[in-house]
Parts: C-alpha cells; sequence; structure tokens
C-alpha cells in the first residue's frame, strides 16, 4: 500500500472509483483487457461482494482489484489508456 | 489530552480514536499482567438514544513485543458484532437490562478475540463473547456492577477479557492545558496571568467514560522464552506495547437498504504506546502519519522528542521560572530513554526497561518488578519502581510526570552537571482523582457513570 492518510486515502479513491464506474457503464468501453476475475484469485465471498477497481496510477497503468479485505495489485496500461481516452472523449 | 481526539484526522472517528493505553503487573495477580486499550474519547453518559459501542468495521489490535525489535511478536485483534433485537424501537433498552441476554436490551454487542504469534503456532479464536451494555440508569441497568462482571469473560487459552464501557482513568486539566498551558496552580506566574493567585486545577475527564478493551494475560504468554522472569536486570524482563486501530481501505456509501460496504485491506488509523505523544509531542503537520505508522519506523520522529516543543515554551510562557531549562541547547537524552528505548541499567537505582537501541514509541514494562503496595502516582519520579514509566497503571499521573521529565527533573540522569530549576519538580496541574474512577480488580476501570448520573457541565 502507498502511504498515505485515510482521509487522502478516501478521497482519492472515491474519485477514482465513481470515475471508473461511470466509464465502465459507457457504449463502448471494454473490459475485454483486464484478466478474468477467477485468474486473480477470487473467492465465491469476496465476488458476491463489491468488487472495486482502483486506478492507482494513469502514467504506469497501474490498477489495484479491492474485494473483501484484500487488495491485488497489477498494471494494464493499455486497459488505463483506453479510460483515459474515454475520460477525453466524455469531457468534450 | 492523554491521546483524546489527538490527531486531525482520528478525531472525526470516535469509535476508531484510542484515547489511553495501559500495561502494568496485575496487582491482585501478578503473575499476569493487564493491558487495557480505551476508545471513544470524551462519552457522555446520558448521550442516547443511540449510546456509544465499539465499530463493527474496525479491527482494534493490541501488540507485544518481547525481543526489542520494534516488531510484535504477539497480537492479540478484536472484532465487535451489533445485533438489534427489536427493529420496531428507537430505544436502546425497552425495560430493565438485569442479564446479558436480557429482551430488554435492544442493541447488544458480541466480539471475537484472536491471538496471533510470529513464531508461528496457530491462529486461536474465540468468538461469542458479551459485551455490557452502556450504563444508562438505575431504571434501565438496575445492577450496573454485576452486569459487567458477567462480561468478564475467560478464554479457553487462558487471558481474562473484558470489552465494554467504563470509567475514564485519565485526568487533567484541558482548558489549562490549551488555553496556552496557563496552569492553575501556577497561573499567577503565567506570562499573562488570569489571577494574582493560584487555584485548584479542573478535571475536564471527571465526568466522562470511554470504551475499555481490557486483556490480563499470564506473563509467561508473553515473554520471549515463556518464563515469568525475577531478575529485573534480565533483558527478558521487559515487555513493549501499543495497540492500533485499523479500517478497510475503502467504504461504499449506497443510498438503500445496503447501507455502507468496506472493502480491502485493513490500514491503521490510529495508534498509541506513551500517553501524550502524538497529542502534544508531534507536530500537526504529522499527527496523521504518526498514526498510520509502525513503531519500526518513528526515528523519523526522534527530534520532536529530544527538542520538544512544550520545552521551549515553558520559559517563555512562565519568564524568569524555568531558567536553566531555556540553557538546555542538546538532544534530551533522558527522553530518549524515557519514552523511545527504555530506561538502560545504572540510571535509576534497581531498574531498568531498557528494549533495545531502536527509537520506537511503546509502553515498556519489565514485568519482574513487583506490584507496589504503595503506589505512588508520580511513579518512577514519586519512587515506586512499578510505576509510569515502567509501563503504566490507570491511576499513574503521567500528565504530571512528563511535563515534570520536560521541564527538566530528570535531564541529569544523563547530566549530572545541569541543575534543574527548582519549578521542574513542582510543575503539575495539580489533580487528585478520586477513587471511585478505579477498582482494585480487572478490569480496575472503575464502572461507568450512568447517564442519570451525568455531571452537568460546569457554570
Amino acid at each position: 500500500m502507498t502511504k498515505m492518510t485515510r482521509g487522502s486515502f478516501l478521497g482519492k479513491t472515491a474519485a477514482a472509483t465513481a470515475t471508473l464506474g461511470a466509464l465502465l457503464a459507457m457504449p463502448g468501453v471494454s473490459d475485454a483487457a483486464l484478466p478474468a476475475p477467477s485468474s486473480f484469485g477470487l473467492t465465491k465471498e469476496e465476488l458476491a461482494g463489491p468488487v472495486v477497481v482502483h486506478v492507482r496510477d494513469f502514467a504506469t497503468g497501474e490498477m489495484a482489484i479491492l474485494a473483501g479485505t484484500r487488495e491485488i495489485v497489477f498494471r494494464d496500461r493499455e486497459f488505463v489508456n483506453r479510460l483515459r481516452r474515454a475520460v477525453r472523449s466524455s469531457a468534450k | 489530552m492523554s491521546s483524546h481526539r489527538e490527531a486531525p484526522e482520528i478525531s472525526k472517528d470516535p469509535v476508531a480514536d484510542s484515547t489511553d493505553t495501559y500495561l502494568f503487573v496485575s496487582p491482585d495477580d501478578p503473575t499476569t499482567v493487564t493491558m487495557i486499550a480505551n476508545y471513544i474519547p470524551l462519552e457522555r453518559p446520558d448521550g442516547g438514544p443511540n449510546f456509544y459501542e465499539f465499530g463493527e468495521d474496525v479491527l482494534y489490535e493490541i501488540y507485544i513485543d518481547n525481543d526489542g525489535d520494534a516488531l510484535p511478536e504477539i497480537t492479540y485483534q478484536f472484532r465487535f458484532q451489533t445485533a438489534v433485537r427489536n427493529p420496531d424501537t428507537f430505544l436502546y433498552n425497552t425495560g430493565p437490562i438485569t442479564s446479558l441476554d436480557s429482551p430488554n436490551w435492544n442493541r447488544p454487542q458480541t466480539y471475537s478475540v484472536t491471538r496471533l504469534n510470529a513464531a508461528g503456532a496457530p491462529p486461536a479464536t474465540t468468538g461469542g463473547l458479551t459485551c455490557p451494555p452502556c450504563n444508562i440508569g438505575p431504571n434501565s441497568t438496575p445492577k450496573y456492577s454485576a452486569l459487567a462482571q458477567a462480561a468478564v469473560h475467560t478464554l479457553p487459552t487462558g487471558e481474562t477479557v473484558f470489552a465494554g464501557q467504563r470509567r475514564d482513568g485519565f485526568y487533567v486539566d484541558l482548558g489549562a492545558v490549551f488555553d496556552l498551558a496557563d496552569l492553575r496552580p501556577f497561573q499567577q506566574l503565567h506570562v499573562n496571568p488570569l489571577s494574582s493567585s493560584a487555584a485548584p486545577g479542573v478535571d475536564s475527564l471527571k465526568g466522562v467514560n470511554v470504551h475499555t478493551i481490557a486483556l490480563k494475560v499470564p506473563i509467561n504468554m508473553l515473554t520471549a522464552d515463556g518464563s515469568t522472569p525475577t531478575d529485573v536486570t534480565s533483558a527478558k524482563a521487559v515487555l513493549g506495547m501499543w495497540t492500533a486501530a485499523k479500517r478497510q481501505v475503502i467504504s461504499l456509501r449506497y443510498q438503500d437498504a445496503a447501507g455502507t460496504r468496506n472493502i480491502g485491506p485493513f490500514v491503521q488509523v490510529s495508534r498509541l504506546g506513551q500517553p501524550l505523544i502524538n497529542e502534544a509531542v508531534i507536530p500537526m503537520s504529522l499527527k496523521d502519519d504518526w498514526n498510520a505508522q509502525q513503531p519500526l519506523n518513528d526515528s523519523k520522529y526522534v527530534p520532536y522528542y529530544e527538542y520538544p516543543e512544550i520545552a521551549k515554551l515553558l520559559p517563555i510562557l512562565y519568564p524568569g521560572v524555568f531558567p536553566n531549562l531555556a540553557q538546555i541547547t542538546g538532544p534530551r537524552a533522558d527522553l530518549d530513554a524515557i519514552l523511545l528505548t527504555g530506561i538502560p541499567s545504572g540510571i535509576v537505582p534497581g531498574f531498568q526497561n531498557y528494549s533495545g537501541s531502536v527509537p520506537s514509541d511503546m509502553l515498556r514494562l519489565n514485568v519482574a518488578v513487583p506490584p507496589s503496595a504503595k503506589p505512588s502516582a508520580l511513579g518512577i519520579l514519586g519512587g515506586d519502581l512499578a510505576g509510569y514509566p515502567n509501563g503504566r497503571r490507570v491511576q499513574d499521573d503521567v500528565f504530571t510526570i512528563e511535563l515534570r521529565a520536560i521541564a527538566g527533573a530528570t535531564y541529569p540522569l544523563v547530566n549530572s552537571s545541569y541543575k534543574p530549576d527548582g519549578a521542574a519538580a513542582l510543575v503539575t496541574d495539580a489533580l487528585t482523582p478520586d477513587a471511585s474512577r478505579y477498582q482494585s480488580t480487572f478490569p480496575y476501570l472503575a464502572d461507568p457513570i450512568s447517564g442519570w448520573d451525568v455531571m452537568p457541565a460546569a457554570s
């Protein structure tokens, strides 16, 4: 975990989560580049609850999947780039 | 306060806010050590209808370092669950609560305790442990002491545990401290005297409760080699202890019955070892960071211990009273020893609680020092080796002890040529809490003040 205060973490996470949630709901933004959830080894209980994807760093494509009490960090620059493009196009 | 509302972020999160931590050889059971972690600052006893309770979404932890590496070898975790017995009433209780399974108690809490051992022993968890209700008043909780006693549990692994509301044992004159340290017994000497004569201190915490997690553990379950040390000089006799509260990194708030869902790993939002450190030693800009750190990483805070802001302020706020303190320019190695490493052998005759050279904020207890027959609230400063800073007992006057140490009273321990100012041995907020705040048996903090018996605010 990157060290930060709870307040700053919650603030930043809320913003990124909200943005990503909106993007995934948009036509044309596919989740095909993300590995299937089973490849992250999520349990049935973890998948039953909310699963949050947090873009930690747009520049490096670093993301985290948060489920249950776990955080799994991974990189997918292509997917993050598509999100970035979608953010730009939706801002027009 | 000791650590009540001591940092900006945690002051907004009372159920995770550590207020005090205690560690002492149990006076009535000296083969055991008692550890206490208090949360929820400044509980007004009449604060209903939603009376105070532990956070279901908070992971509470007590850590023990038994080899001086500033890392926990033993961890106790506490998780709480809350039930609603009657969904059709707004009331905390619908009649007298005469037992912990009373149907009249509408919002009972239970909890689990897990012991983790870094040496690799499998975790040991005991669940379904009951908390007592809050002390509402004679109509609602007519035999409160019996309810609280019923909530003292013995674990299969040998520990004794209690979690629930208690009197706050800490005492300090908050109004004086935060009004530019205008201590009432010395207010005539203050740079801006509000009176020409001394006045007694005001105990700001006299009428409030806290929520306590108390754990009594056989000493041989905590020491590195499983022994019960009797040699005060032995390094094996020293235990370090601190507490933390953690929350999951994300909370999702739904505008429907799903309410709030918490996701992700737990991160530390509060910690506490030595009293008053994050309160009055760590600067405002680092307080939230300090709460998120581990004792192992405390070296970056050492300058604030060695050059405490209070030591610079006292000569300014009390002109002419602390001339020798004003002349100290070097680092305060005495405060390093008291607060960050423990006191090595050879400093205080017959005593040491040195845990190694790693500067780390924790309480340090030499368990080979037996409980005192006549405890002094001034602990080691008062000639009582069983008191603070050898661990911390519930009645120890840690405010006065730390204030006098910072004022220079302990500097001669490391600099024999230094002569403390006369005021260093006298400065205090002059409070003596009444005995009703404590009890002689576990969990040592007394029953909470009831809502009916709430003390009115000073007019």
